[in-house]
């Protein structure tokens, strides 16, 4: 299978939607590049460029989209690269419990 | 009176107290018709009629007023459920507040107060009062740590004493603070440093369901639920599920698996539903992947997961990634699912480059399954039938050609094509890679490739006017391409040599003078042309002529022993004897070590160059072998490969053995080496050579080199384990990735070995098995299907290869089945010559094909000739007896060998 060591989003590096097509990326990928130059930024150069080679054509999203999702991969990958939030909510609805006997 | 008091009848209590006190008064009955007003009175508390209890506790205190003090805390608590806390503090503006009532007042404080900011603003607790102060710092702490990151300041609270009514309440804070911060452990120490009795410990449990702890209390109340919600902390309570199941399903238990499957849905219910649907469909893929049924799975997760696109693609992705046949098959149909199902939901349109796509990968995966299991699957179902709601037939779907021609259809494109031709290639009509090189030259009319495979096959047939043909088609396309320019070469030198082969100098040359234009003309090229006008000059008899294009040839290569290597190598590939070419055997003595090595290398990287492959003389081998182990001749890498091709193409593996010995003492190129050293290695030694092969592997894949990387897989899956035909078993690439700690061992190994042996090497200490993906999930005794033979076996194998090449093709492929299912040629070499063969083999031939089918499967898998035609007897006396045969084995159930994996079947 054609799997990839890709880690992450490569649409989130590039900075565009899933719906973008190649002018988007190709356009996006060049802002990137001149963001992350190689020798100041090399590791970000490299995800840059790696992230726009699994998108740089259709053919290519495609085949990332079949065979990036590993379903052997652990069960909390369900939930995305976002780690979970605790948002504040004021001290209301933890007196709320408080009030319950 | 007591046990009506215990099983809370207060009511009756009262009553029966109340009438006994009336007939027997005495300092007992009173005593006990108190502890039923009590108990009446908490009654009234808990269910909230605080007016009713107020009432009552009253009139019992002014009819026996020396209970007052003994029950100044269930005053309290009534005065507490009134709200009346300017009244339960109003006591401490009493210097000379009696301890015990102090003692009972802050009691009910820690226990029921709640309200900390009415507590701060009790008009009864004197401005400064310490209680006072602290509710207020307490009050303020809680919003700022509820509301944002809170500072060390606001979690130092001097005002609060830990020993005071309102100590938990700073250790909740803290927990609190903790909480947001992340820092778990911390949280968790200051919720232990909850008083349990107090109003803070009724939040314990809730803060430790989202923190994920284990034993977390479940969720019951409103409150604590919406709590929970909002902060978004029921994920953490979801990720402690998942990673219990996660350990359950890597110890393959089942019990524990179907608990946290549970566990994990219902956490994923409550704090997650919107992941619901995702979670089924993730867990009934793993569950299915350890070897539930999908009817268990079903029944645990409470329903069908949502058979989607998505869960498709999930199924077919994980069966493939394991790599066996039978998976691969069945990923396959699930792929063809997919395709249908996403179809409908309009992910892509058919025949679409997606489809395309989708296709060319299904392509590839039917070419990976054997052609006897795609026999079997499709004697199950009628070929013409669709699968499920997919489009293909199973006979259209188990056919790489088809697949390939739809994908090509659906997408057609260069890379696509290239691969159906690569397939079309193997198999063993011709026309069918023609035909794939023509379809391709008609979609892409721009590619030079089909139209090289065109001249390639061509040439093959002997149509040299059609190669001609197609050749110079590709020279329009692409006069300068590099491929194009060596193809132009090959075929002007294979109508040389044909030539040669014919005795026809003359038309050799105008041959020989095309080949000129087309090469520079000074250089090892250029010695190669002198090489064929020696040859020509040979067949002319013109001896000055061959002594003058060998000195040519001696003068661009700078090395005479190259010069005749080239010469031999031109004589073999024209088929004609030495003699006849003027070609005299060189003598070795009269050259160095050096000389000779570097004039072979020199000789074969010209020859690989120009497609006449040289092979290196047999009487030169022990010599070569010889200068090869001597250091002090200098050897660069490329040097040492191409003599190792040489050896290895020249049947020496002593040879090709000792330069990579030299190759890997050297370093540098060890997956090339270790590529060399697996395949001069001798057929006893499988185990080790697929080390090597596995080793080079995992190192080309580190290096990037995806050129070797093919060549080893192709090594691989062309070496079977099995050592009888491909293997059937034969995983992706992934299959074969080696760990770091055994890919060292294996190169230290090699290393070591210095003399070329007939003996396997040492299976390392750490029990690491070449081919096993190191973290795969599948259980271990499924990869024991590939064990090597034990090496007291491999004596009978020799045996046993000859007696398999003359025994009938289908039971020879049953046999050879058995052994990749870990069965042993010994004993099935026994099994089959045991007295009773010959009987059942004549038997088999007259059976049903059903039913011999059957019988050689059981002997494949175990049972011997003597219990098959037991069992046919005792079948057929059953019948003719009238009973039922029941449910008879005919398979040995005892069998030793690793059984293959049991798939659920899906479909």
């Amino acid at each position: 299978m054609e799997k990839t060591n890709f880690l992450g989003d490569p649409w989130e590096v590039l900075g565009v939607t899933r719906e973008a097509g190649d002018e988007q990326i190709r356009a996006a990928y060049l802002r990137k590049l001149k963001q992350f130059p190689p020798d100041r930024n090399p590791a970000e150069f490299e995800q840059v460029r790696d992230a726009y080679e699994l998108l740089r054509d259709r053919r290519q999203r495609f085949r990332y989209f079949l065979f990036a999702t590993d379903p052997l991969a652990p069960l909390d990958s369900v939930f995305g690269s976002v780690s979970s939030q605790r948002n504040f909510v004021g001290p209301e609805p933890w007196l709320e419990v408080l009030k319950e006997k | 009176m007591r046990e009506l008091i215990a099983g809370k009848h207060s009511k009756a209590a009262v009553e029966t107290a109340k009438e006994l006190h009336k007939r027997h008064p005495t300092p007992s009955s009173e005593a006990l018709l108190m502890d039923a007003y009590q108990a009446r009175i908490r009654s009234l508390l808990e269910h909230g009629m605080s007016i009713e209890a107020r009432s009552l506790l009253n009139l019992v205190i002014q009819r026996f007023p020396s209970v007052r003090t003994r029950w100044e805390q269930l005053v309290l608590e009534v005065r507490m459920l009134e709200g009346n806390l300017d009244e339960i503090v109003a006591p401490f503006a009493d210097p000379n507040l009696d301890p015990f009532v102090r003692e009972k007042i802050e009691t009910v404080i820690r226990q029921r107060v709640f309200d900390l900011t009415a507590l701060a603003q009790a008009s009864s607790l004197s401005p400064g009062h310490r209680l006072r102060e602290a509710a207020r710092a307490l009050t303020g702490a809680l919003k700022a740590v509820t509301s944002q990151p809170a500072d060390e300041a606001d979690l130092f609270l001097p005002e609060v004493s830990r020993r005071g009514p309102l100590g938990s309440w700073k250790a909740l804070i803290n927990a609190i603070a903790a909480f947001y911060r992340r820092d778990d452990t911390s949280c968790r120490r200051w919720l232990q440093a909850v008083t349990s009795d107090s109003v803070p410990a009724r939040l314990v449990p809730v803060m430790q369901v989202m923190l994920g702890s284990e034993g977390g209390a479940s969720l019951s109340s409103a409150a604590a639920q919406n709590l929970v919600a909002a902060i978004g902390a029921g994920e953490e309570a979801l990720r402690q599920a998942l990673a219990d199941l996660e350990a359950a399903l890597a110890a393959q238990k089942k019990p524990p698996i179907l608990e946290s499957v549970r566990a994990a849905i219902s956490a994923c219910e409550r704090f997650r539903p919107d992941l619901r649907d995702r979670l089924r469909q993730y867990i009934s893929v793993r569950c299915m992947v350890v070897g539930f049924r999908p009817n268990q799975v079903r029944r645990v997760l409470g329903g069908t997961p949502r058979t989607d696109a998505r869960w498709y693609q999930l199924m077919a992705t994980a069966l493939e990634s394991s790599g066996y046949s039978e998976s691969l098959a069945h990923s396959l149909i699930a792929w063809e699912t997919f395709r249908a199902v996403a179809l409908e939901e309009k992910w892509f349109a058919a025949k679409s480059l997606e489809d395309g796509v989708l296709l060319l990968h299904m392509a590839g995966l039917a070419a990976r399954v054997p052609a006897d299991l795609a026999e079997e699957l499709l004697l199950l179902t009628d070929p013409e039938d669709s699968i499920s709601q997919a489009e293909l037939t199973p006979g259209q779907l188990f056919s790489p050609d088809v697949l390939y021609e739809r994908a090509c259809t659906a997408d057609p494109h260069s890379e696509a094509f290239q691969v159906w031709l690569d397939w079309a290639k193997k198999q063993r009509d011709w026309r069918a890679a023609d035909q794939v090189a023509e379809r391709w030259q008609q979609a892409c009319e721009k590619d030079v490739a089909p139209l090289l495979w065109l001249m390639e096959s061509c040439e093959k047939r002997g149509a040299y006017q059609k190669s001609l043909k197609y050749l110079h088609q590709a020279e329009q396309l692409d006069r300068l391409n590099p491929e194009v320019r060596k193809a132009k070469l090959r075929l002007l030198l294979a109508d040389v040599l044909r030539h040669f082969r014919q005795r026809k100098p003359h038309l050799a040359k105008s041959g020989i003078e095309r080949i000129e234009s087309l090469l520079e003309p000074a250089g090892s090229l250029a010695a190669f042309t002198s090489a064929l006008h020696r040859v020509c000059a040979a067949l002319e008899k013109d001896h000055d002529a061959v002594r003058r294009h060998r000195a040519e040839a001696e003068g661009h290569l700078g090395n005479p022993v190259a010069a005749y290597v080239l010469d031999r190598g031109i004589v073999d590939a024209a088929i004609l004897a030495p003699e006849e070419a003027l070609l005299t055997p060189l003598d070795l003595s009269s050259y160095t070590g050096g000389t000779l090595l570097k004039g072979l290398a020199k000789a074969c990287l010209l020859g690989d160059s120009v497609g006449i492959p040289a092979a290196i003389p047999e009487n030169w081998k022990d010599r070569l072998r010889a200068c090869c182990m001597d250091l002090t001749i200098a050897l660069d890498t490329a040097e040492m490969l191409v003599l190792g091709e040489a050896a290895i193409r020249s049947r020496t593996p002593e040879l090709a053995f000792a330069v990579s010995v030299r190759g890997l003492a050297r370093g540098g190129a060890d997956a090339r080496f270790l590529f060399l050293r697996a395949r001069s290695l001798p057929p006893g030694v499988s185990e080790r050579r697929s080390d090597c092969l596995s080793a080079a592997l995992e190192l080309a894949h580190r290096e990037g080199n995806k050129d070797l990387a093919g060549k080893l897989l192709e090594e691989l899956r062309g070496r079977p384990r099995n050592m009888f035909e491909r293997d059937d078993f034969a995983p992706g690439p992934e299959g074969y990735s080696m760990e770091t700690g055994f890919l060292n061992e294996v190169l230290a190994d090699e290393r070591a070995q210095k003399q070329y042996t007939m003996l396997a090497r040492h299976v390392p200490a750490s029990g690491g098995t070449a081919g096993i993906p190191a973290n795969h999930p599948r259980p271990n005794h499924i990869f024991d299907e590939h064990e090597e033979f034990p090496e007291e076996e491999e004596e009978d194998l020799a045996d046993f290869e000859d007696f398999l090449a003359n025994m009938p093709p289908e039971l020879r492929r049953e046999l050879t089945s058995a052994i990749a299912r870990g069965a042993s040629p010994e004993a099935i070499l026994k099994r089959i010559l045991s007295g009773r063969s010959r009987e059942l083999e004549s038997l088999l031939k007259i059976l049903p094909p059903e039913l011999a089918r059957e019988i050689k499967k059981a002997i494949a898998d175990g049972a011997t000739a003597e219990q098959v035609l037991n069992e046919i007897e005792a079948a057929v006396s059953d019948r003719d007896s009238g009973r039922t045969a029941g449910q008879r084995q005919m398979r040995n159930k005892g069998k030793t060998g690793a059984e293959r994996p049991q798939q659920g079947s899906l479909f």
